[in-house]
């Protein structure tokens, strides 16, 4: 492993926080980023209340935040976080399928997501394109999520009812603004964008698919 | 009534005197006290016996032949008065005439002419010939002809319950008044036996029904569905009740309400789902929640028109109860007689289908309340059997991965840095099976989106390739593949799994669909290969497919023999 010389011409290596509740993963992600020499991660934490406070003191380029965590969400963090400092930018981190992952990078307004698998993601040119401030979002596929989430999933009908302010708050979110932006452009209070986005979370979540089978059965078919 | 006539031939040696007279007097007048008292007697007689049977039917056809034999008529009915304007008698028992000429005749008499007079004002009527009557409608062709008349109401309480009609007194005389007043007092009595045996009736019918409604819960439990259940709701109803149909309508409110079961037709279920109940009485009934009676539907402005129904017969009366049976499950119980069998109609009560429906609704709720309450612990438990993966098994062989990684970077040995690359590659393989089950876990068995579809349809292969095919995707299928492109996928997938299934003598298949740019899908087999023309029509097919959408379908020989169809659309395609 190489440490990058603080060199004047060498560029200031990409500062990275690492936000997972498994040590080992956070400790793999590690050390395969700073094998690349220019990415350092300054910071980890595997809380998500740990994490919502410490990144805008450390203000990393980027921060790498697990999707399900013991006492919250990465979406939640992220959300938070960039309402603070809008500059951070984030990837979601997370080992469900890539529906779910894009799912969650865009409801978080993170700039794309990183699989829990080895090989076929790659990491590094992932985290160097995003603290450049590149989305690896692909914005027709982000359309194509919102409207797959405005016309409701398909498991059942009644879930997917949102109200018109949710359906607007849902646009704005794709269009990658933070809670704060949101609030400032529908006159609301961000405490109350939050709560939106929360109600958001859990009707069109992925941790919603149980609960949308019980509805389901409940309602008969 | 045997008249005694004055003897022409008897010795005259009194005559003058009168006393030929007297005694002839005398003898008539004994004659008539002993035929009158013969004849109280036999009222008696028919008090008693008619006041001794509790059967309706048995009991009006008693009070008819008692009546005949009492005023010595040939012909004797009993007209019961029913609720239709356009058939005043319901019910006709009759006496006298044979079946045969009934069948000649035809339709009994419903309350017309002569004897609808009486329906309208209840007074005993004497008639020394029917047809002079200018109420008189006269006779059907084949009618046996009939002269004399008597008509007497018989009442309940204050209620008249029908009439009795005699005619045709013995010897082509006329009714007397005599004859009158004892089928008077005939029909006084008939009313309290007939009000006997109604009360009786209701009271066994009454005690049916509850029977039924106690029964209901266990008959319930054994249904294998809703379905089924519902039906036994509605055969239930309509044995209880004599109805020649009896239906069950339900949906999640009063607007959205679908015929569920028939009982007494048959029915085309497809058919059936299209009805439409927008106009209907179960619609009224489910709304307001009060039971509704209806004497006939075929007139009733509320039901819904009966020729929309093929296969249903004509309905008369119907009773329609409340039946919403379960949490958002709004819905209505009727049952229904054919005009031939509204005698039926008359005897049941609606308060008892009412509550038998309640507490066939209450059970059902029960049941299925039931039935969730399993489902949702398979779920739960589906749920934590996802999670735990995710969070314990996913993240302990992403880390193990990590590591291998960054010991391979270390090495400088290439067969080491081969051997561990090959070992994370699995352990990749292993974390995208587990990340499917996990989906699998939490997918709904109906779920219609793509992902689970193709899951299904590759489970199902198995059955056919005798294996399970390797199946895998690549990328967010679920939001990149929308509902144009999805059944073109699944059609080629189809196609494909059936040529290895088919043709190929395969063991082994490999599916991977994935999407980026395009929409690809390939499906690699190790089969016997492709002989060419075999199966040209299915793989042009599949070709055509993909032109449709820009894309295209190369089929080919797989890497380790075998055939490979490599299929792709852009994935942009609309």
């Amino acid at each position: 492993m190489t440490s990058p010389l603080p060199d004047a011409e060498t560029p200031a290596p990409i500062r990275v926080f690492l936000l997972d509740d498994h040590e080992i993963v956070r400790r793999g992600i590690k050390d395969l980023l700073e094998s690349a020499g220019d990415i350092v991660v300054v910071g980890e934490s595997g809380l998500a209340a740990e994490a919502t406070s410490r990144i805008p003191a450390l203000r990393p380029d980027v921060a790498i935040l697990d999707g399900r965590l013991p006492d919250g969400s990465g979406i939640d963090v992220c959300r938070d976080v960039r309402s603070l400092d809008p500059s951070i930018n984030v990837l979601i981190l997370t080992s469900y399928d890539d529906d779910d992952a894009l799912f969650a990078a865009i409801m978080a307004g993170a700039s794309g997501y990183i699989l829990k698998q080895v090989r076929g993601t790659d990491f590094i040119s992932t985290v160097r394109l995003v603290a450049a401030g590149q989305s690896t979002l692909d914005p027709a596929v982000t359309a194509k999520v919102l409207e797959r989430l405005r016309n409701g999933p398909q498991v059942d009908p009644g879930i997917a009812k949102l109200t018109v302010q949710e359906q607007r708050i849902l646009e704005l979110i794709g269009e990658g603004m933070t809670n704060r932006q949101i609030a400032e452009a529908m006159f609301l209070a961000e405490k109350t964008v939050k709560n939106y986005v929360s109600s958001l979370l859990a009707t069109l979540g992925v941790e919603n698919r149980t609960q949308a089978a019980i509805y389901s059965t409940r309602h008969g078919s | 009534m045997q008249q005694i006539a004055p003897d022409p031939d008897r010795p005259t040696g009194l005559r003058d005197s009168g006393f030929d007279e007297l005694l002839l007097e005398v003898a008539e007048r004994v004659q008539g006290a002993r035929d009158e008292r013969a004849r109280w007697e036999l009222l008696l007689d028919a008090v008693v016996t008619i006041g001794a049977d509790l059967s309706l039917d048995r009991l009006l056809s008693r009070i008819v032949t008692a009546a005949s034999r009492l005023a010595g008529a040939d012909y004797a009915a009993l007209g019961v008065i029913g609720q239709s304007v356009e058939h005043p008698l319901r019910t006709f028992v009759h006496h006298g005439v044979t079946e045969d000429q009934v069948v000649e005749i035809g339709e009994l008499p419903t309350g017309h002419g002569l004897l609808g007079l009486i329906v309208d004002h209840p007074e005993p009527l004497r008639l020394h010939d029917i047809a002079e009557h200018p109420a008189s409608s006269g006779f059907p062709p084949h009618h046996p002809p009939m002269g004399s008349f008597l008509g007497v109401p018989v009442r309940i309480r204050d209620l008249v319950f029908g009439n009795l009609y005699l005619t045709e007194k013995a010897n082509g005389e006329d009714f007397t008044e005599q004859d009158e007043r004892i089928v008077v007092a005939l029909a006084a009595a008939a009313g309290v036996a007939i009000e006997n045996a109604r009360l009786y009736e209701q009271a066994e019918q009454r005690q049916r029904w509850l029977e039924a409604t106690a029964e209901i819960n266990g008959l319930l439990v054994r249904s294998s569905s809703d379905q089924d259940a519902l039906q036994v709701v509605a055969d239930r109803v309509r044995d209880l009740s004599g109805a020649d149909l009896s239906w069950v309508v339900a949906g999640p409110d009063d607007a959205h309400l679908r015929i569920e079961v028939v009982s007494g037709a048959e029915v085309d279920r497809d058919a059936m789902a299209s009805w439409s109940m927008d106009r209907s009485l179960a619609r009224e009934v489910a709304r307001s929640g009060k039971p509704l009676t209806v004497t006939d539907m075929a007139s009733d402005p509320r039901a819904t028109t009966m020729d929309v129904i093929a296969g249903w017969p004509v309905l008369g009366p119907a009773i329609v109860v409340p039946f919403g049976h379960g949490v958002g499950v709004e819905g209505a119980l009727a049952i229904a007689w054919t005009p031939a069998n509204a005698s039926g109609f008359v005897g049941v009560d609606a308060a008892l289908p009412a509550s038998f429906a309640e507490q066939a609704a209450l059970a059902l709720q029960v049941i299925r309340s039931r039935a969730d309450q399993q489902q949702l612990a398979v779920f739960q438990d589906r749920d934590r059997i996802g999670r735990d993966l995710h969070d314990l098994v996913i993240q302990r062989l992403f880390a193990v991965g990590l590591g291998l990684e960054s010991v391979a970077r270390l090495t400088d040995k290439p067969a080491v840095a081969e051997r561990l690359g090959l070992a994370i590659d699995d352990l990749d393989a292993t974390i995208k099976d587990i990340r499917r089950t996990i989906f699998a876990l939490g997918a709904l068995d109906e779920a219609a989106d793509i992902q689970a579809e193709v899951t299904r349809m590759v489970e199902r292969s198995a059955a056919t390739l005798g294996f399970r095919p390797t199946l895998t995707f690549e990328g967010p299928i679920r939001s990149l593949i929308n509902d144009a492109t999805a059944p073109e996928v699944l059609a080629v997938l189809g196609e494909a799994l059936s040529n290895a299934a088919r043709h190929a003598h395969a063991s082994a298949v490999t599916v991977v669909l994935s999407v980026g740019q395009d929409v690809s899908l390939e499906i690699t087999d190790d089969g016997a290969g492709i002989s060419p023309g075999a199966v040209e029509s299915g793989l042009r097919n599949m070709r055509h497919r993909a032109q449709k959408h820009g894309g295209a379908c190369v089929i080919g020989p797989g890497p380790s023999g075998g055939t490979t169809v490599h299929w792709s659309i852009p994935a942009a395609a609309e």
